[in-house]
């Protein structure tokens, strides 16, 4: 029983929850350690009790297991993402338009990095992950409407750069 | 930028993905993950998460029972030929199940291949049969049987004695066969001079 909700959960959000670490640690392989760290951490979980939202819970394992990341290596430069990984680009081809897309696609992300952390965060879990406003607030321990002032604000600030 | 066409921009971010090896080495790396970790939810719970071992062990239970229920079966069968026996009225009677139950291990051995099972209950009716039949008494029991009864008996005796033979089961019981044939011939011997003594 277990199995198999794991394995449909895992199907359906293991990109998502790829991209989102990747997107907070911006480095292919400790995206890749963390992503296996918190699908292991997910499996305990469902084991032991009954869960309401899969992807809620899925994204509020992996927040937690990417502020513990920071936390152990506090003392080391942090990586800054200068451009997005190839590897996590082979969707698009090498077509002129995938180039620009390519290109497009950096420049967000490298706008993206210069705000605050809680903005960047709410924006990927709202506008590329598609999670709700209610997992979101579950996810950051705050009231909805809280959370939308922060989504609006984190907007208006990309805005600004973009 | 208008905030719709950031939305836009943002959704472009959706095809920032791993490749399909990187999907699959992630897959592996969870899997063994998850795998080293049922090791510590014991042996019940390790059937669950294997079905495999699952299958494996319910194979053994029922290959178990097979074997169980086979040897119950002929434990069984032996004691209700015992108690029947027991609980006959008078010898012929007795020598009478005893033979039907030769009988129908002799059938048992031609039908089907012989195996250890079917060996153990062959023996096992031959020598009930042996002493059932070497207690009758050959004049017969007033009120019980007659000779003539115990006569046919014998002459029925003697032809299952003679289809053993026949049957894979005369290699290891042959010795045991020719000597209740020699005895049965003795009796049905003592049965013609009796019935026939011109021919003498």
């Amino acid at each position: 029983m277990e199995e198999k909700l794991f394995n449909d959960v895992y199907r359906r959000f293991v990109v998502g929850i790829f991209r989102y670490v990747y997107f907070k640690v911006s480095d292919y392989e400790t995206a890749n350690d963390l992503t296996a760290d918190i699908f292991t951490k997910f499996w305990k979980l469902l084991k032991k009790e009954t869960v309401a939202n899969n992807k809620a819970l899925l994204y509020e394992i992996a927040r937690g297991i990417v502020i513990d990341y920071y936390r152990k290596k506090k003392n080391r430069k942090n990586i800054s993402l200068e451009e997005i990984d190839e590897r996590l680009l082979g969707t698009l081809d090498k077509s002129e338009n995938n180039l620009e897309t390519k290109q497009e696609i950096n420049r967000i992300v490298l706008q993206l990095k210069k705000i605050k952390k809680e903005y960047q965060e709410v924006i990927i879990l709202y506008y590329i992950e598609e999670l709700t406003i209610s997992e979101i607030s579950f996810i950051f321990h705050k009231t909805e409407n809280n959370t939308r002032v922060i989504l609006h604000r984190a907007l208006k600030a990309l805005k600004k750069l973009l | 930028m208008k905030e719709k066409d950031i939305v836009k921009h943002l959704q472009l971010l959706r095809s920032v993905e791993p490749d399909v090896s990187a999907k699959r080495a992630l897959h592996k790396k969870v899997l063994s993950r998850i795998t080293v970790k049922e090791k510590s939810f014991g042996f019940f719970g390790r059937l669950f998460v294997s079905p495999l071992l699952a299958i494996e062990l319910l194979t053994a239970v029922l290959i178990f029972f097979v074997v169980v229920s086979g040897l119950l079966t002929s434990f069984s069968e032996r004691a209700i030929v015992d108690f029947k026996i027991a609980a006959a009225s008078n010898q012929y009677e007795k020598a009478k199940i005893a033979l039907a139950y030769l009988y129908s291990q002799i059938t048992n051995t031609q039908n089907k291949s012989l195996d250890n099972k079917k060996f153990q209950s062959l023996s096992y009716a031959l020598t009930l049969s042996n002493t059932q039949m070497s207690e009758l008494k050959l004049v017969g029991e007033k009120g019980k049987y007659t000779s003539q009864q115990c006569l046919e008996l014998y002459e029925s005796y003697h032809e299952d004695l003679q289809k053993i033979d026949a049957t894979p089961a005369q290699t290891l019981l042959g010795p045991q066969v020719k000597q209740d044939e020699k005895q049965s011939e003795k009796k049905l011997e003592m049965y013609d001079k009796k019935y026939h003594p011109v021919a003498e």
